[in-house]
Order: C-alpha cells, then sequence, then structure tokens
C-alpha cells in the first residue's frame, strides 16, 4: 500500500517525492514531532493556570495564541528553508540537472514548495487539532476556522512563491560578498518582522471582519477600534461581506502569485536572465498600481476618507510610485553580456523601437518610460480626483514632471553601470542609488536647506525626485520648474552617453566577431 | 540517402560578454558514432557541449538534435528526452540513497513502474554498482560517485550521450573501466560525444575527432582519416655502428622529410613521406649500402602528434 502511494506520489511530482526521502528521516521526523509537542504541552501549561478562569476562557487563551503563532511559526520556518535549499543546490551545481530534464519548471518549483518545509509542515500539522479543539470550546466562529486554514493556504502559497524568487535571485546575484549564509536568515527575518504581521493586519481588518472573530476575540477588538471604518477599494466596500472580503484577498493573491510564478519559470529554466520580461513588467506594474490606488479613491459619503487619502494619499502613492519603478529598474535593465548579444542581434532587421518595447536584452529606458506611462494612467487621474489636479495644477504638474524624470535618470545610471565590466554590478547600481537618494537630502536638511527655510532650495530638492512644498508661492513654482529642466537635462546628457557607450560596445563587437 | 545526423550545428557561436567562448562551428555527427573533442583549456569544448545539452544558450547558430531544432527560451522537453549529458563536475545528493536518486532521475524523465525497477537494475549493473544499491551517496568513493552519474546520465535511455571531461580525476583501473562501459553503450547504439584532454583515453575508442583552437573547430573528421590525411609517416632505425652515416644517408632521401637522432636509444627517427613499396625500396637501399640495420619499423602518429602540430600550425 505504502509503495503504491509513493509510486503515485513520484508520478505526479517526483521532486516532491525526492524532497521527502531526503529530509523524512526517522531523526528529523521524531525531532519535528518532539517538538511541536512539547510547544503545545508549554502552552497547554501555560494556559492551565489558575488566573485563567473559567474554562472557556482558558481555551480561548489557548485558542487565540495557536492562531497568532501557526502562521508566524510557518511561513518565517518555511522562507528559511526554501531560500537556505535553493541557495545549496544552485551553489552545489544540482540545480542545473534538473533545469536539463524535460519536466516542466512548474512541476519541479511546486514539488521544492510542497517537499522543502516538510518538517515545519509536520510539526506545525500536528498542532492543528489541539488549535480546533480549543476553537471549538471556547466558541470560536466556526466559519473563522475555516476561513483561517483557507488563508492560510494562500498565504503560504504566496509567500513560498516568493521565497523561491528570492532564492533563485540571490543565489544566481551576487549583491554582497559572504551573502550565501545570510540570505536565508535574512527573508526569514523580512517574514518574521514585517510579512507575517502585515498578514495578520490585513486579514483581521478586511478578510476576517465580516466573520465575527474580531468581536470573538476582546483582544483584538480593541486594538482595532482606531481601524473600524469600512475598507473600501475603488469606492466599494470590501470588508463588510465575507465573500466580497475573501473573494478581494484571495484574487489578489492568486493574481499576484500568478504573476511570481511567471518570474519563477523564466528565472528557473534561465538564472542568467532579467528578473522579468518587458511585458510582464508592464502587467505587473498596471497590477500593483491600480491595487494600491483603489484604496485611495474617494467616495462623496466618505468625508473622513476623502481628507485622508488627498491628504496623505499623495506622499503614500509618490513613495509607493518610487519604490515600485526602482524595483523594476533592477529586475529589467540587462546586464552587459546580455546587451551584447543583443547589439549582434540588432544587426539583423528588426525595428528598434520593438526592440526597445518588448525585447528583453535590449537597454530597459523605454520599457520603463512605459511603466512610467501606465503609472500616470492611472495617477494622474486620481490627482483630478481627489482635488489636487484642479485646486494645484502645477504642483500637480510638477510631481508628475518631477517622478518621472528622476525615475529616468535612474534608470539611465543603473542601465549605464550594468553595461559597464565590473564586478558585482547589482553592488555598484544598489548602493550608488541608496547613496544618491539620502546622502543629498540629509546632508541638505542638516543644513536647514529645506523650501520652507529657502524656497530657492526647491530647485535642488526637485532635481533630487522630492518635489514637496507649499506651492503657493511663485518662487517655490518656478523653483521646481528649474529642477524639473535640470533634471530632463541631466537626462538627456546621460542618454546621449549612454548612446555613446553603446556605440563603442556595437563597434567592439563588429572587431570581435571572426570573420566569415 | 543520408542519414539525420544525431548532431548538426550551423555557425553555433557563444559569447560571454566580451569574449566569444565558441565561434562558428559548425558539426555533424552520425548516429552510432563516438566523436572525441579535444583542445587545450579554454578552447570552448565545455561551452560547446553545454551548447548541445540544452545547458547554455547559444549567442548565434542553432542546434539540432536528432533532427530536432532546439528553440531559444523554450523548454525543448522532447529535445531534452533524447539527451543524456554528465558534465565534468558531477554534484550528487548526498542524503539520498543511490538507488533513490536514480529512481528520482528515471521518475524526472517521464519513466514509469515497472519500468523503474528493471531500467535501475540494468544501469546498475552496467556501471558495476549493483551491490551499492541501498548505500547513501555520501558513502561512495569519488569512482563510484562518477559511475553513478554515468548512470544517471544514461536511466532514461538516451539517444545521444554528451561527456564532458569524464575521466579526469578518475585513476587508470577507474579510466579503463569507464571505457569499457562506453564501448558497451556505443554497441547498444548511442551516439556518444565526448570531450577530453587524456588524448591516449580518446585514440583508443573514438570513431571520430574534432579539435577546437580559440573557440573554433579547426578539424572534424575520421580518426581513420585523420591519421590517413598526412602522409608523413615515422620509421625508427637501429644499427650496430655509428648513427652518423646513417644519418647523413638518410637526409639526402628524397622522400625525408626529418631526420632526428636519438642517441639514449640509438636509433634514428625519419619522417617519411612515401608510399609502403617506398619504406621497402629504403630499407633496401641502406642494406645495399652495408648499413649494420639490426631494426627498422614503422610507428603510427599518436593524435597527441596530430593535435600538437594542428595546434602548431594553428597557432603560426
Amino acid at each position: 500500500m505504502t509503495s503504491v502511494l509513493i509510486n503515485r506520489l513520484g508520478n505526479w511530482n517526483p521532486q516532491l517525492l525526492r524532497e521527502c526521502r531526503g529530509r523524512l528521516k526517522p531523526r528529523s521526523i521524531t525531532a519535528a514531532i518532539v517538538l511541536s509537542l512539547v510547544g503545545q504541552t508549554l502552552l497547554g501549561l501555560a494556559f492551565s493556570q489558575q488566573y485563567y478562569n473559567p474554562v472557556v476562557e482558558r481555551w480561548a487563551g489557548l485558542a487565540e495564541t495557536i492562531t497568532w503563532i501557526l502562521p508566524y511559526a510557518l511561513f518565517t520556518a518555511g522562507s528559511y528553508y526554501l531560500v537556505s535549499d535553493l541557495n545549496q543546490e544552485e551553489k552545489r551545481g544540482t540545480l542545473n540537472f534538473i533545469r536539463l530534464s524535460p519536466r516542466p519548471s512548474q512541476d519541479i518549483l511546486l514539488g521544492k514548495m510542497l517537499g522543502v518545509p516538510i518538517l515545519p509542515y509536520l510539526a506545525i500539522g500536528l498542532a492543528i487539532p489541539l488549535h480546533v479543539i480549543a476553537g471549538v470550546n471556547s466558541g470560536m466562529p466556526f466559519l473563522f476556522l475555516v476561513s483561517y486554514y483557507l488563508m492560510l493556504a494562500a498565504g503560504c502559497f504566496f509567500l513560498f512563491s516568493l521565497a523561491i524568487l528570492y532564492g533563485l535571485l540571490s543565489s544566481s546575484r551576487t549583491i554582497a560578498v559572504g551573502q550565501q549564509s545570510v540570505v536565508a536568515v535574512a527573508f526569514a527575518g523580512l517574514t518574521l518582522f514585517v510579512l507575517s504581521p502585515l498578514y495578520f493586519v490585513w486579514n483581521f481588518a478586511v478578510t476576517w471582519e465580516p466573520l465575527g472573530f474580531n468581536q470573538w476575540s476582546a483582544q483584538w477588538d480593541s486594538y482595532r477600534e482606531p481601524q473600524k471604518n469600512s475598507i473600501q477599494w475603488f469606492g466599494q466596500s470590501i470588508n463588510q461581506s465575507a465573500w466580497l472580503s475573501h473573494g478581494f484577498t484571495l484574487g489578489v493573491l492568486a493574481i499576484a502569485t500568478a504573476l511570481i510564478w511567471l518570474m519563477l519559470i523564466r528565472l528557473f529554466r534561465n538564472p542568467n536572465t532579467t528578473v522579468m520580461s518587458k511585458w510582464q513588467s508592464y502587467a505587473i506594474v498596471a497590477f500593483l498600481e491600480a491595487l494600491v490606488i483603489g484604496f485611495l479613491v474617494v467616495t462623496p459619503d466618505s468625508t473622513d476618507y476623502a481628507d485622508f487619502t488627498s491628504a496623505v494619499g499623495t506622499g503614500l502613492l509618490y513613495a509607493f510610485n518610487f519604490g515600485l519603478i526602482l524595483v523594476v529598474i533592477l529586475a529589467l535593465c540587462p546586464l552587459r553580456t546580455s546587451l551584447l548579444e543583443w547589439l549582434r542581434f540588432r544587426q539583423q532587421p528588426r525595428g528598434i523601437f520593438r526592440d526597445l518595447v518588448w525585447v528583453d536584452k535590449s537597454p530597459a529606458l523605454v520599457a520603463i518610460a512605459i511603466n512610467l506611462c501606465i503609472i500616470h494612467a492611472l495617477y494622474v487621474p486620481w490627482l483630478f480626483l481627489v482635488g489636487i489636479g484642479k485646486e494645484l495644477p502645477t504642483a500637480a504638474a510638477i510631481i508628475v514632471l518631477s517622478l518621472t524624470a528622476v525615475l529616468l535618470i535612474y534608470t539611465a545610471v543603473v542601465q549605464q553601470i550594468f553595461a559597464l565590466r565590473i564586478r558585482n554590478p547589482y553592488t555598484w547600481a544598489m548602493g550608488g542609488l541608496a547613496t544618491w537618494m539620502v546622502v543629498p537630502p540629509i546632508v541638505l536638511g542638516i543644513l536647514k536647506i529645506t523650501p520652507f527655510e529657502m524656497p530657492a532650495s526647491m530647485m535642488v530638492w526637485t532635481f533630487l525626485g522630492y518635489p514637496f512644498g507649499e506651492f503657493d508661492k511663485p518662487l517655490l513654482v518656478s523653483s521646481a520648474l528649474v529642477g524639473i529642466v535640470a533634471q530632463f537635462c541631466v537626462l538627456v546628457l546621460l542618454v546621449w552617453q549612454f548612446q555613446n557607450h553603446l556605440r563603442a560596445l556595437s563597434k567592439s563587437q563588429s572587431m570581435a566577431t571572426p570573420n566569415r | 540517402m543520408m542519414n539525420t545526423p544525431v548532431i548538426a550545428t550551423t555557425q553555433l557561436t557563444k559569447q560571454f560578454g566580451d569574449s566569444i567562448a565558441v565561434s562558428q562551428v559548425d558539426l555533424q555527427v552520425q548516429k552510432g558514432e563516438i566523436y572525441g573533442l579535444i583542445g587545450p583549456n579554454g578552447a570552448g569544448k565545455t561551452t560547446l557541449i553545454r551548447m548541445l545539452a540544452t545547458a547554455e544558450e547559444p549567442t548565434l547558430g542553432t542546434v539540432s538534435i536528432g533532427g530536432q531544432t532546439l528553440l531559444q527560451n523554450q523548454p525543448n522537453p522532447d529535445i531534452k528526452r533524447h539527451i543524456g549529458f554528465l558534465p565534468d563536475d558531477f554534484p550528487l545528493y548526498d542524503d539520498l540513497l543511490v538507488w533513490d536518486y536514480l529512481d528520482y532521475f528515471a521518475r524526472l524523465y517521464f519513466l514509469r513502474e515497472p519500468e523503474i525497477s528493471q531500467r535501475l537494475t540494468e544501469v546498475l549493473d552496467l556501471v558495476d554498482l549493483e551491490n551499492k544499491r541501498y548505500s547513501p551517496i555520501s558513502t561512495l568513493s569519488r569512482g563510484m560517485k562518477q559511475r553513478l552519474s554515468l548512470a544517471r546520465t544514461i536511466i532514461h535511455k538516451p539517444t545521444l550521450l554528451l561527456l564532458d571531461e569524464p575521466v579526469s580525476g578518475l585513476d587508470p583501473v577507474a579510466r579503463v573501466q569507464f571505457r569499457q562501459t562506453l564501448k558497451t553503450l556505443q554497441k547498444q547504439g548511442l551516439t556518444i560525444f565526448i570531450s577530453s584532454h587524456i588524448l591516449s583515453d580518446l585514440e583508443d575508442f573514438c570513431t571520430s575527432i574534432g579539435i577546437m583552437q580559440m573557440g573554433q573547430l579547426v578539424e572534424s573528421s575520421e580518426l581513420r582519416a585523420l591519421y590517413n590525411r598526412d602522409q608523413t609517416q615515422q620509421l625508427i632505425i637501429s644499427t650496430a655502428a655509428e648513427l652518423a652515416p646513417v644519418e647523413a644517408f638518410l637526409k639526402d632521401h628524397a622522400l625525408v622529410h626529418e631526420c632526428k637522432v636519438l642517441p639514449d636509444k640509438h636509433q634514428v627517427a625519419v619522417s617519411f613521406s612515401g608510399t609502403d613499396d617506398e619504406i621497402v625500396l629504403l630499407l633496401r637501399s641502406l642494406i645495399s649500402n652495408d648499413f649494420p640495420i639490426l631494426d627498422f619499423h614503422r610507428t603510427q602518429e599518436s593524435l597527441e602528434d596530430i593535435f600538437i602540430k594542428m595546434g602548431y600550425r594553428q597557432t603560426s
């Protein structure tokens, strides 16, 4: 019977069977079981103390604690296992053999996702009965329990996809010396301190809000007090109906996971390619922009909400767009080798513009410009929707133009760095950008050269990509406009310089080509 | 009618950054051949093999395996089923047993039970690891690990075997065993493409040879044709008397290109470009001139000699 099951499992997904065979050794299984049971016993003992009275409260305390612990433990341990495993496989060279097999990449990666964290699955799975029993005995809403595990599964699928993406990227791209030993810990830390808390905040505020869990859990109910308003997306409340809240969360997770998998399949097949293709970048940017902007769309019947979105939203959205495009720049700019290959292919008759829009090995400047257009297609109408476009049209124009110019400048700089013959181009690009974005504002701040104290300094701030100020003074506006003109001048210079660099590379390419 | 070659490349080129690792290689390997690829370090042998194995995408040119052309940025599963690739390093999973490791790869190539068990037994027998089937991989010696890697490479019955420096790092006994295994595989109808630094290993069993220099395939032909192409043969002559008069006589002969005295062996090595009859005439003329000939025989130029000559031509 067991051999039939193993055989079926192996036929369905050989990678999963391989991971199970490699990891499910008597000693490790025993360790996982003991760890889980000891943890449960300690929790049980902690909640059986006298100060938890009556019995229902003890069960409630236990159920609530496990509710919190399970995702934290599963996400953190699973992410660590996946990133660490992929780094090890890439370092050892074994991943190449799997790549050469005719199995589809998605089969292999799914097998990894299900098999690599098999021990955390086992340890956490053993705690589920206690959680369910404690929940039922304490009157935890049944629908919440169902939803809890549904969200746990969906969250795992999304987060572990992200972990695999990170694992593939960190193993194929050198960002810092000695990174192999710390990348897994770094991602696990990110999961523990950022992603897992976000998971809870989102689910409590949106997904589980209509299920009555918040009323059942007094502790959470007091915590969520300031956020009792309905959360809206494009004017539609998404946390008032269980169907809508679950549909929205699962829909967003499904689309985000699908986009990650497109990148995963591409990177698994060819680890040296850009992280995403150009068309994938357009889809990802459009999806994320629509998702975020949806929360900042105001409706006439929600005045408080409207004030919040117009005032804070402008800055938030600017920062989000800035960060999003920075990530896309690093993910989309091809390295020197790819550029050189493109220069050779480009000699074949093909439209240059088509190349720049669609071909992965071509420079990323035009693609980033298209991504900025996609962002502005939603961002500009939103500025008008919240009133900034009508009331402060100059400020809106300055924000849009400055954002566009500074991000195109960054693209040109990163692309130029990637085209150089240097070691660790990612380190140089990320270090250079971070320094440029952080150091000048700090120095200007210390020297008190800010638009509030010295309106003429708006020129410098706009040039740096921080065009914020009270645009009611003409000096501030004219100063910002000078900053934008300077940005575009620098951009033109950088593009011209990069074109020259490409020409030189192209010339060296034709010289390097052996005679036929 | 010509058979479709198992490997066919046209203008195959690979560039890494500024350097061209493989340049415009046109190659054809027929079914059942053992094709040996030789060349110095950095000649592009590994890159060429990796492109044939679909592990590396070409910068330019095309690769066809069994008549099917490899498509760029595509998974090419049908072609991968036909290829078995053994790179020069052979990392394994130390946490698995020998049987489980091969079972894993058999399943990756869509083999199903009961074929898996049957095939695993066959390949373990072929590589002489049948008594290690339930041993952890971490306990195997280097030679055994290498044989296990070969077993993994052929587990799915590929029609083309690509071997990159497979005998480097093996002791002489393991090398002989490995050669025997390859000969068995050739008899089973596999086409084998093998690169090696150890040229004597290749000339023993290769049917064709390719020579790579600085990224280019400067020679590709049947081994016999390569030996016969350069009509120069080497003759070894030893006499009971002084060598100097023999040397002087030979240097005057029209068909002798080079004459070198080997004092420690008391022999003269002669490069001779005549036919078999002309060799007989040379021997007769030596005897008729009263040279006390003790030994007169011809030797075959080794693959190493041919390679060094061609290398010299190339670099000069």
